[in-house]
């Protein structure tokens, strides 16, 4: 792994990192381009047996990571069955961590953005409180770690997810991340997730850019995840989880 | 096959005997493109159904007189036309058996109270209704 950037190049605000909203399956569309292309295309280049390593690199109190598990999950059942997958889930506060872990959300919590559907069959109600499956729990590992450090934890992965963070970090230190993740972490036919208004665009210019179309930031975001008008309410699009 | 064209003001029932959350259902609704219907308990809101063919989607609350929530939705569910009709219960009944009790009966999903404009509005786009104006105005 290269140097971590120093702490003069690394303007990180924590507290806005570890405050920032989250829900589960918040945008929808990425977890819809996990499971019905970019895991297909995995499995095709590394073969049907191999198992999964994913990266949710700011996991907050865990929606996002669990929202992951829950979908390869269904998709992908035999992933989890066999042992094949898992998801690194990783955050600056350490008690953000420990949120992920226990799996553990409130009622609100589970209201923003989680299919009925899966609350019945992937969550067990205790008390007020929601409890993520102990398969769930045993596919997510919880780690404390800063982006802006060294990232010895971190294997090679085929996937991570960056989304609704970078935007937090100056310019340096978002071209600095994007990079080692692109050089050290993603394999060859491994994509990266960022949020609907970020872009790896200025890492794309250098010398060494992301593989062409395995980045799903904002120019990967269909019109189909916008408001549109001139379309009847009742015609479902194609966001249905 | 081009998109259909939107001609009008999509068209909502909302199903709750409390005066107050139909009024918060409303300006939910109202913020995002919707013109809203009130029914004050099932049997109301079946001869709403039957009177108005072009109710895009049905919110209703669990507990009312006359019929409740959960007889509705299975009333609604025996019609071939409705088959697909969304429908949303919003309830503050959160017992995970009662929740999965609605959806066995057809509830497409289930919003527990208390609740808020994004909660609601994230449900609807879980089941991929488009919403015809910037759904951020209703979070709001």
């Amino acid at each position: 792994m290269s140097p971590p950037p120093t702490s003069t190049t690394a303007s990180i605000d924590v507290a806005a990192i570890s405050a920032r909203e989250t829900s589960f399956f918040r945008d929808i569309h990425p977890f819809r381009t996990l499971v019905e292309s970019v895991i297909p295309e995995i499995l095709v280049a590394r073969g049907p047996a191999a198992g999964l390593t994913i990266w949710c690199g700011a996991c907050s109190s865990g929606q996002e990571p669990y929202s992951v598990a829950i979908a390869v999950t269904e998709a992908f059942p035999e992933l989890v069955r066999d042992g094949r997958l898992r998801i690194l889930a990783t955050d600056v506060s350490a008690s953000m961590v420990e949120r992920t872990k226990a799996g553990r959300f409130t009622q609100r919590e589970v209201g923003r953005g989680l299919p009925v559907r899966h609350l019945l069959r992937q969550f067990q109600q205790d008390g007020t409180d929601w409890v993520a499956s102990r398969q769930l729990r045993q596919v997510v590992d919880a780690r404390v770690l800063d982006l802006t450090g060294s990232w010895p934890i971190v294997p090679k992965c085929d996937v991570v997810f960056l989304r609704h963070v970078l935007t937090s970090f100056n310019p340096e230190t978002k071209r600095t991340i994007l990079e080692r993740i692109r050089s050290e972490v993603l394999r060859p036919a491994g994509s990266l997730f960022l949020g609907p208004g970020e872009s790896a665009e200025n890492n794309q210019q250098s010398a060494r850019p992301f593989p062409k179309g395995h980045v799903h930031d904002r120019s990967a975001f269909p019109q189909s995840c916008r408001p549109r008008s001139g379309r009847r309410v009742g015609d479902r699009n194609d966001a249905r989880w | 096959m081009s998109p259909p064209v939107w001609r009008g003001r999509p068209l909502a029932l909302v199903v709750d005997d409390s005066r107050a959350s139909r009024s918060a259902l409303r300006r939910i609704l109202t913020n995002v493109g919707f013109e809203v219907l009130e029914a004050e308990h099932g049997g109301h809101a079946l001869t709403l159904l039957h009177a108005e063919g072009a109710i895009e989607l049905v919110l209703v609350d669990w507990h009312m007189p006359v019929m409740d929530g959960v007889t509705l939705i299975q009333a609604i569910r025996k019609e071939p036309r409705w088959a697909t009709l969304p429908i949303v219960m919003v309830s503050a009944e959160v017992d995970q058996k009662r929740i999965a009790r609605a959806v066995l009966a057809g509830a497409d999903e289930y919003v527990m109270k208390p609740f808020d404009g994004p909660m609601l509005i994230g449900k609807l786009r879980l089941l991929g209704i488009a919403l015809p104006v910037d759904s951020e105005a209703g979070l709001r």
